[in-house]
């Protein structure tokens, strides 16, 4: 891991204040793996004053780019949304663990996002996917239809998704782990992978769990430093031990986790 | 950046300049590596360790505040004995002083670590912290009050021949009567300031962000306390100040230095910016080339008042 100035190749709006920000950084699109993070630097101000985090949504390794889905909720994340294209951000990383790509992989594969949780899994899917793993199955939730909407871009072609909305204006209507539930019967997949709110991968954990199915999950545990320094991002789990999000994850086994 | 015009020796250890990482925000030592070798700064401080594993308060632990955070960690550490025998062995030749933060719940906690630490060399010092905001027992119930000090740091004072710097507490009326006290019963140093107690409620939720409620405020936001404080103690003790509070340049730290402080600490500032304590120490010797001056000793406590 280090510190780089990372030119801004483009940047996409995508509706629903989903934007897609293409860096150049050579060395992050050859390291990272998927579920590693990037510790970003929001302008030169003092206020906001900490890095603010985000999962790698993909990497080109020939071009040396590599990209990030960010969500704008707040001062942070509007300041570096708004850097033009030319100019640099300043980011470390990779950071952090990320999925175990090697688990069960002659079965089908499911991936369970719940709205910008949806990044980390478009990376491990594209990996997959390259790798020649065809029987990938994607399951995405988000609030209406037009926060699929603006999410609908980021997807591979090829890629069987099912959808869940709050409001049942797009798929199923109701959490997409009830949904992942009804299906599993029949998919009968090697490993869940997911990624989203707190609510809904507890929610898939337990499922993984009644399944008898490998899960792993993505936390999103706020974090200070994003190095293992600070000890901000501690995350309990089962057997007691209190861990850092930032090191010892962000990508943990959920049957590990103390939820 | 081994230059002698930083070169100071304080309380019988030298030190290759003034900048040193600070408790808390430098894991052990070993969380920065990736970007630089330790063995460029001053020293390092190590989280603090306590006689047993401690694992700490409940997330979330942390939020950010304007120029700043509030931090509630709760001292999690792995206690003494892991420390000794697996984290000191991976850190022992680190070309750099090594100091160690001590805590407890009890005076004798404090006294346990200091008697152990004592045996081993690459241990250079000993940060007692008498400070920290953020566990019920021990830490600033040890630091508000002049009879609480006096009481722990004869204790650890008689239980170690290494170096003790004091690390002093924000929270409390007078700060300069605490120093002077630690001085009295024998610290070598005083290391100033440990975080503000602090708290920010989420007002959707109408709760506290913090599961601990509290935490401790560092950061930019906290610099001119940090500094005011030590500008006063400098007045009143004649042991070596260790300056620490918000720092995220040079000039930030020069301000530290000319307020009276022999030494400074970067702390969460390297979070935003894992290098600065390399930027901190070229930015003092640009500042020393600037004004001519031949030792980074005619900085400290150089300023000029007149006082009304
Ligand atoms: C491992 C990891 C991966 C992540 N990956 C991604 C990713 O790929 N894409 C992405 O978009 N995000 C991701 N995130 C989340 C992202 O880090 C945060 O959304 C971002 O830091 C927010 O910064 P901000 O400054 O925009 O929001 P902030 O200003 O920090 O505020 C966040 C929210 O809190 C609210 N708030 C602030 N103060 C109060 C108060 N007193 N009371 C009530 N509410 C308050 C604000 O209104 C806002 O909605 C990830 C996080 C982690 C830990
Ligand atoms: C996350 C965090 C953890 C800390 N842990 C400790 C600690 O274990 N012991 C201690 O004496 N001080 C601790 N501190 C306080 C710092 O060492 C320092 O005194 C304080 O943060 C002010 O400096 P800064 O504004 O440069 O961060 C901690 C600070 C932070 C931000
Ligand atoms: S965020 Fe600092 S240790 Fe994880």
């Amino acid at each position: 891991m280090q510190e780089y100035e990372a030119g801004i190749i483009r940047t996409e709006y995508c509706g629903e204040n989903i934007y897609v920000i293409h860096l150049a950084c050579k060395e992050i699109a050859r390291e990272a793996v998927p579920g590693q993070f990037v510790q970003v630097k929001v302008g030169n101000s003092t206020d906001p004053f900490l890095r603010r985090t985000f999962s790698l949504y993909g990497v080109n390794r020939e071009r040396g780019l590599v990209k990030l889905v960010i969500d704008v909720i707040g001062r942070g994340t509007e300041q570096i949304t708004a850097v033009k294209r030319g100019q640099c951000l300043n980011i470390i990383g990779p950071l952090g663990k990320g999925f175990d790509r090697n688990i069960n992989t002659s079965k089908p594969v499911v991936l369970v996002a719940g709205g910008i949780g949806v990044a980390p899994l478009l990376f491990l899917t594209e990996s997959l996917q390259t790798s020649g793993h065809r029987q990938l199955f994607f399951f995405m939730g988000a609030r209406t239809e037009s926060a699929h909407n603006s999410f609908k871009e980021l997807f591979p072609l090829k890629l069987e998704v099912y959808h869940s909305s709050d409001d049942g204006s797009v798929g199923y209507s109701g959490y997409i782990s009830d949904l992942l539930e009804e299906k599993l019967d029949s998919i009968k997949p090697g490993v869940i992978y997911a990624c989203g709110p707190h609510l809904m991968m507890k929610a898939v954990a337990t499922i993984a769990d009644k399944f008898g199915i490998l899960c792993q999950v993505s936390l999103e545990e706020r974090m200070a430093c994003g190095l293992g320094a600070c000890y901000g991002c501690a995350v309990r789990l089962r057997d007691g031990r209190m861990v850092r999000s930032c090191v010892d994850g962000p990508v943990f086994y959920a049957k590990e986790v103390k939820w | 950046m081994t230059k002698a015009s930083m070169t100071q020796t304080l309380f019988g250890i030298e030190f290759k300049n003034p900048v040193i990482a600070a408790s808390g925000t430098f894991g052990f030592g070993e969380e920065y590596r990736d970007f630089y070798d330790v063995s460029l700064l001053g020293g390092f401080v190590t989280k603090a360790v306590t006689p047993e594993p401690r694992e700490g308060n409940p997330a979330p632990r942390i939020i950010e505040t304007p120029s700043g955070m509030l931090n509630a960690i709760g001292l999690q550490n792995p206690g003494l004995k892991a420390f000794v025998n697996q984290i000191l062995p991976r850190i022992a030749n680190f070309d750099t002083n090594i100091i160690v933060n001590v805590a407890g719940s009890t005076a004798d906690d404090y006294v346990a670590v200091c008697m152990e630490l004592n045996g081993h060399d690459p241990v250079k010092a000993l940060e007692i912290n008498i400070s920290c905001p953020n566990v019920k027992e021990g830490g600033i119930a040890f630091g508000n009050k002049p009879e609480s000090v006096s009481f722990l740091i004869k204790k650890v004072r008689e239980a170690t021949t290494k170096p003790i710097i004091v690390k002093l507490s924000p929270n409390v009326t007078d700060i300069v009567s605490l120093a002077t006290v630690a001085e009295d019963c024998g610290a070598d140093a005083v290391s100033l300031i440990n975080t503000i107690t602090g708290m920010v409620i989420n007002v959707e939720a109408r709760k506290p962000m913090l599961a601990n409620i509290t935490g401790g405020l560092s950061g930019p936001a906290v610099r001119p306390v940090a500094v005011r404080m030590v500008y006063q103690v400098a007045k009143a003790v004649s042991i070596p100040i260790i300056g620490i509070g918000g720092i995220v340049s040079a000039c930030d730290a020069l301000e530290f230095l000319i307020a009276g402080a022999s030494l400074v600490q970067t702390g969460c500032g390297m979070f935003v910016d894992p290098k600065l304590p390399l930027t901190v120490i070229g930015g003092i010797d640009a500042y020393m080339v600037r004004h001519h001056l031949g030792h980074v000793t005619e900085i400290i406590g150089s300023i000029g008042v007149t006082e009304a």
